[in-house]
């Protein structure tokens, strides 16, 4: 599904990511650790077309079509999903008005016609239930006034409702309580199918124990410098990232 | 002949003064000097002018001719559009509300080389809940000479309104005068016209009297908008609040000049403006003169003006959910002014505006 090759992206122009490569097919989650710095979140901000972040090589496809080349609305639309890790505030926009223009948007890239308001409430509400979300919550300003564990829940149920393929989780474990982790853990996994895949950016080992990933990559100074399986999380757990820095000196 | 040249001679003169700072008064006024009186109506009926108070021809010599010594005596604060309205429109309408029915009112300039001109007196009796909304629209050029008497303990709701798709320039000075314990909300809205000036006046007299005086504004292309108000407290205990929101794209200019003046008597008067500016682009300019002139010592002044721009983060975590740029900054721009939308008081005004700054119809800003 997602093919990323020799991908070198900077910020300010300073180097960030300096040559990732990363296969995923449609069913895996994987899991990208690594210490602060490392790159982890410019990943996920370059893979969502963030205007900040400038790509100076390398290609990322999305089913066979190169992502790089998209308005960020467009990689949205073709299934690219970032569930951020400080969910923007955007008052005065209500979590209606934001949401029918996120569906219809991407039904008009896709040739669709808009949904019809009742069928947008039926939908609204189904997604609801799915992710144990309150309606005084959607019924609010997208974000505004929420706390830290409501934006995650928040970016879930947005999840729910554009069944992205691609799903990208940065960080969605900071700020969150262990109920509210439980909530959005399994948010994720009940929309979890066959045909999406998930990739989970975290410092830690616990959410991993809610969102089980097939494979662990640990990313240090903007590289993929070791795959392994879920055991590698627990691994990191006891010994730290220290004897991944001397392993892999500059 | 004489005093024309000399009037023609200060308007073209620009600017002239820091009122006349941000808009181009010739190039608002073009036409002036054959003007002639628009269409005005209420409830789609023609609304009965007054008669006229003399002989328009011999009569307008005289204005203009004070027209030019006031713009030269006190280039600070000129009447001349309330001297030039009354120069153009020797009749004027006048109109008394009644507490029950909103009235609806149109002011129509059409299309025309000349400047269309019209007077229009609102009274709001003792004790009376009056509404009104007054659209303008111009397919040339309309200068509207707006008093409003608001008696003691009566209270109006008003919304002076252009939205017209086509509107050229649009011109407005309003005059508002309280009595003691009236309640006021006035707000103006403009939407892109190619020039908009609306010059606000406001007096509060008696004590207990309160005034919301608030501005919504949109302007892209190269248009141009600009709101002065000047709201005067005469009475103590007396409260005005202020609340203009402006947004500009492309290379389009607007512009808040904003007096509060609190004279020597009025003690404990509460007085507060607030402008704030949004810039869709990078040639998009914005202005703001904010001022307080205080001459009592026990008073609650303030205020505040800002000029900002669309919030990227903002902009890119919607385009991530899949919503274009140009619908993005729509809503975003919508949620801006939102706060004045919902100042509103009247549901129909505010629903068509709304379905107007978030939908298909503003695609271009």
């Amino acid at each position: 599904m997602l093919t990323i090759k020799d991908l070198h992206a900077t910020v300010d122009n300073k180097e960030i990511l300096r040559g990732i490569n990363l296969e995923v097919k449609a069913g895996e989650t994987h899991a990208i650790m690594g210490p602060n710095g490392s790159g982890k979140s410019t990943l996920s901000a370059v893979l969502a077309g963030n205007p900040a972040y400038n790509v100076t090589a390398g290609q990322v496809t999305l089913n066979g079509k190169n992502l790089l080349d998209l308005k960020p609305e467009d990689r949205a639309n073709e299934g690219v999903f970032l569930s951020f890790q400080y969910p923007v505030e955007i008052p005065g926009v209500s979590m209606a008005n934001f949401m029918k223009a996120a569906v219809n948007g991407k039904r008009k890239y896709q040739g669709l016609d808009p949904l019809s308001a009742s069928d947008f409430l039926k939908l609204m509400n189904e997604k609801k239930k799915l992710v144990e979300i309150d309606s005084k919550l959607t019924n609010r300003a997208v974000n505004e006034g929420f706390s830290g564990g409501e934006k995650k829940k928040n970016e879930i149920f947005q999840m729910a409702m554009l069944q992205p393929c691609l799903r990208i989780l940065d960080e969605t474990d900071s700020g969150l309580d262990i109920d509210a982790l439980r909530i959005v853990a399994n948010g994720v996994n009940k929309l979890k199918s066959p045909d999406n895949a998930t990739i989970v950016i975290t410092h830690y080992q616990r959410l991993l124990d809610y969102i089980v990933p097939d494979f662990i990559h640990i990313l240090y100074h903007g590289r993929i410098v070791m795959t392994g399986d879920k055991s590698l999380a627990l691994d990191l757990e006891k010994r730290g990232y220290d004897w991944i820095k001397e392993q892999f000196p500059d | 002949m004489q005093q024309r040249d000399h009037l023609k001679q200060i308007l073209d003169a620009t600017p002239r003064g820091e009122y006349f700072l941000y808009t181009n008064m010739a190039e608002a006024l073009r036409g002036f000097s054959s003007a002639r009186p628009a269409g005005i109506s209420l409830g789609g009926k023609p609304l009965p002018l007054d008669k006229p108070d003399s002989d328009f021809p011999v009569r307008r010599a005289d204005i203009l001719d004070a027209i030019a010594d006031t713009v030269v005596d006190n280039p600070e604060k000129p009447l001349y559009l309330d001297f030039l309205a009354f120069a153009a429109a020797p009749a004027g309408a006048s109109l008394t509300l009644a507490a029950g029915q909103r009235a609806d009112i149109s002011v129509h300039a059409p299309v025309s080389t000349d400047l269309s001109v019209q007077r229009l007196v609102l009274n709001v009796p003792q004790l009376t809940s009056a509404d009104a909304v007054i659209r303008l629209s111009s397919l040339s050029a309309l200068l509207l000479q707006l008093k409003v008497n608001v008696a003691a303990g009566a209270t109006l709701r008003l919304v002076v309104l252009q939205d017209g798709a086509d509107d050229q320039r649009i011109l407005s000075r309003t005059t508002l005068d309280q009595e003691a314990d009236s309640h006021v909300e006035l707000i103006f809205v403009n939407l892109d016209p190619v020039l908009a000036r609306n010059e606000v006046k406001c007096a509060i007299h008696g004590p207990g009297a309160d005034l919301r005086l608030n501005g919504l504004y949109v302007v892209s292309r190269d248009h141009h908008v600009d709101n002065e108000t000047l709201v005067e407290h005469h009475a103590g205990h007396s409260a005005s609040s202020q609340l203009f929101k402006g947004i500009a794209a492309d290379s389009a200019r607007m512009a808040f000049g904003g007096l509060i003046l609190v004279k020597p008597d009025a003690q404990k008067t509460s007085a507060e403006q607030t402008n704030r500016h949004m810039l869709a682009s990078t040639a998009a300019r914005a202005f703001a003169k904010p001022q307080l002139e205080i001459y009592a010592d026990d008073v609650k002044c303030s205020h505040g003006a800002t000029t900002g721009q669309i919030d990227p983060a903002q902009l890119f975590y919607m385009q991530q959910r899949g919503i274009d740029e140009a619908t993005a900054r729509r809503l975003l721009s919508a949620a801006f002014v939102g706060e004045v939308v919902d100042s509103i008081p009247f549901d129909d005004v505010k629903a068509n505006l709304r379905a107007r700054l978030e939908g298909q119809e503003q695609a271009d800003l």
